[in-house]
């Protein structure tokens, strides 16, 4: 199959951090990818927008909560995250890249802090552990086709 | 709003079977590529066709991407999640990437069914040899196992 000229019309647009900050709001689902024990990794996680950061939750003792305890006080692991849109009979989508610290949320009062936030533990579910995204860089783009896809 | 929660059982990665994961991988046309740039984890969405054991991408002449691509370690990642049914998966392939430069070898790849979305000039083949490759179900379930899909144990 041939491309069809059609198909060149498509823009790819970049997104400032306050059209990123819009399509990541109603939370969901996104990726977290970041350097383990194996080498890079991406996980799939649930995620929920705090402000300007974002939290989301993992299972303890799974390899995505080791790896990102770094056991160091304060010390944060780097990581992206990763939000998309894709609409695939149109040829469409958006994506949202962040870049910054995850944090472990350990006390009382941060856990607390996110209880708000619709990224519940499971009822009488094993003990989740939460983490806070702090991004250093918001970035995104948008692809557009300006004629049908087909 | 989902609530889906990916299940691990703490020993590590639960690991589909290969011909599954590359069953998945054929069911959407696109994924993200995790590479590293000026050593922070980046990620950036691609269309992607599996030939052989490498997945296929095209990128722009100059990009972050090819850049990060060349003879580098990146990681390959796709996903799909249906809210209906709370159920989806994900897989990730990792290897060495590299820009494919051959005449015979574009011709070649020239014939598969890979067209990206937002096509530009001066797009160049990149090939990742799938050297990892594992998959993960994911369910929304109140007690945490991994409800009846085939799962098998890291070899």
């Amino acid at each position: 199959m041939t491309q069809s000229n059609a198909r060149s019309d498509a823009r790819v647009d970049t997104l400032d951090e306050d059209a990123c900050r819009r399509l990541i709001s109603p939370g969901g689902i996104g990726r977290i990818a970041y350097k383990g024990r194996y080498g890079l990794a991406v996980i799939p996680v649930n995620y929920a927008l705090d402000g300007d950061t974002v939290v989301f939750r993992t299972t303890a003792g799974s390899a995505l909560d080791e790896d990102l305890r770094t056991g160091i006080a304060d010390a944060d692991y780097l990581v992206a995250f990763e939000i998309d849109h894709i609409d695939e009979a149109r040829h469409e989508g958006w994506s949202v890249l962040i870049q910054g610290t995850a944090h472990h949320l350990e006390s009382e009062a941060e856990r607390a802090a996110v209880a708000h936030l619709d990224v519940r533990p499971w009822p009488g579910g094993s003990k989740d552990l939460y983490f806070r995204i702090t991004p250093t860089r918001t970035t995104g783009r948008v692809i557009h086709q300006t004629t049908p896809a087909g | 709003m989902i609530n889906a929660q990916i299940d691990t059982d703490g020993q590590g990665p639960v690991v589909l079977s290969r011909d599954r994961c590359v069953a998945l991988l054929a069911t959407v046309p696109v994924g993200r590529i995790i590479y590293t740039e000026r050593a922070l984890p980046a990620v950036q969405l691609v269309n992607f066709v599996v030939a052989g054991d490498t997945i296929v991408i095209r990128t722009a002449w100059g990009s972050k991407l090819a850049a990060a691509a060349r003879k580098a370690i990146v990681a390959f990642e796709a996903d799909s999640y249906d809210a209906e049914t709370r159920t989806g998966w994900s897989v990730t392939a990792v290897g060495h990437a590299r820009v494919v430069e051959e005449p015979d070898e574009i011709a070649f790849l020239d014939t598969l069914p890979l067209q990206p979305w937002a096509p530009g000039r001066r797009q160049y083949y990149i090939r990742i040899a799938i050297e990892m490759l594992t998959g993960r179900q994911i369910t929304s379930t109140q007690h945490g196992d991994n409800g009846n899909d085939p799962i098998e144990r890291p070899q």
